[in-house]
């Protein structure tokens, strides 16, 4: 290389590092407009405009005298609530002192009322008038009606129709009497005397199979119970089974007789 | 209307104030609009009303103290209905007892059923007694 050479490449590399230099400047230029116009954005949006605050100052004042409109209206409405509540338990008051008065009113109409219905006044009176023409007598007015139907025995004739049905009614209901108990140990005595009845059956049923064609026809020509519980036709079943039980025992016997009498003579 | 029904109606009334006012302003107008019964003359409706009022009377006494209260109250309803209602009130309590004792009536059957197996086994004594003793013999 000659010194030619050498100061030519000095002066590229003079001119390079000044454009390099430049290249710099114009990229921090740059870079600082573009942070400026960020933090000027990043400020516009944490700070509104003038304008716009005067708006929210505006809108807050308007807010807080709505608020304190509502405020009192609030107010206002309580004491009225309040009013209308003193109002509500006057009403109530007033409507149950005058419900009580209805009801008192009611209840001392009641006793006035007649004890008997329309039917039930036609009903007795025919049966008054009934009951004393068969008695030969005229059913007049009388000035003690207490006394009349006591003296004319009517009361006494009017409770026989009673009585009887207290009687029924008395079976029915009342449970310490022998009846009811009598009653109440039903269930346990038929359950009872089914089993019985059961075991009764299926030890004949056996008896008869095992004896088989050796009595003929005695034990079918026997007559059974009838399926149905009548009442009559097992009393009657019962009857004829009792007079042939008893013929069969004195067969029994007299075979019992003639069987020692020939043993006797065999002896 | 009768004591018993105005009564009933009395006792029925309940609930809000409001509809306790209804219901009693309601009675109250039936009340003051119960007309006597025009159809008989006054002597005769007092007449059947002391009997009946006797028998009301009376028939506490003759019910049992056990006797509940809806029977006493049907009881007393039939009184004021009339002796027809009694009657009919009086087959239906016999029906009930009828009801009531057919369980009796089933065990005495079932008794009855049971005598005659009993005499049926009996019958069978007899007949084995009766052939067993034909049969030893020579």
């Amino acid at each position: 290389l000659t010194d030619q050479d050498d100061a030519s490449l000095a002066a590229q590399i003079g001119a390079a590092l000044v454009r390099a230099a430049e290249h710099r400047k114009a990229l921090v230029k740059s870079r600082l407009e573009a942070l400026q116009a960020r933090q000027a954005a990043v400020v516009g949006a944490l700070m509104p405009e003038p304008s716009k605050l005067d708006e929210l100052r505006l809108s807050v004042e308007q807010l807080a005298a709505q608020a304190e409109r509502q405020r009192a209206e609030i107010a206002d409405h309580e004491r009225q609530l309040a009013q209308l509540r003193d109002r509500q338990e006057d009403l109530s008051r007033q409507a149950e002192q005058a419900d009580g008065a209805l009801r008192e009113r009611c209840a001392s109409l009641i006793p006035g009322l007649p004890v008997l219905s329309r039917q039930g006044e036609a009903q007795w009176i025919s049966w008054i008038e009934g009951r004393l023409v068969e008695a030969g007598l005229a059913f007049e007015p009388a000035a003690d009606w207490r006394e009349e139907l006591d003296f004319r025995e009517l009361d006494e004739k009017a409770l026989a129709l009673l009585a009887p049905l207290c009687g029924t009614i008395a079976d029915l209901e009342v449970a310490s009497s022998d009846l009811a108990v009598a009653r109440a140990s039903l269930p346990a005595a038929i359950q009872r005397e089914q089993e019985a009845l059961d075991r009764l059956t299926a030890d004949l049923s056996l008896r008869a199979s095992q004896a088989g064609s050796r009595y003929g026809r005695i034990l079918e020509d026997l007559p059974q119970p009838p399926a149905e519980d009548s009442p009559e036709r097992l009393e009657q079943i019962e009857g004829i089974l009792t007079y042939v039980e008893a013929t069969l025992g004195r067969f029994a016997v007299s075979a019992l007789l003639e069987e020692q009498m020939l043993e006797a003579l065999q002896s | 209307m009768k004591r018993a029904e105005a009564e009933r109606l009395l006792a029925e009334i309940g609930g809000e104030v409001e509809v306790r006012l209804r219901g009693h302003a309601g009675l109250l107008r039936r009340l003051l609009g119960n007309e006597p019964n025009q159809d008989h003359p006054a002597w005769k409706l007092a007449a059947a009303e002391t009997l009946a009022e006797g028998l009301l009377e009376r028939c506490a006494g003759l019910l049992h103290p056990e006797v509940s209260a809806p029977t006493r109250a049907l009881l007393e309803e039939a009184v004021t209905e009339g002796p027809e209602a009694l009657a009919r009130l009086a087959a239906d309590f016999d029906e009930r007892l009828r009801a009531a004792d057919a369980p009796g009536d089933r065990l005495q059957a079932l008794r009855a059923r049971r005598r005659c197996l009993e005499l049926r086994a009996a019958c069978l004594d007899h007949l084995a007694n009766i052939f067993d003793a034909r049969r030893s013999r020579p």
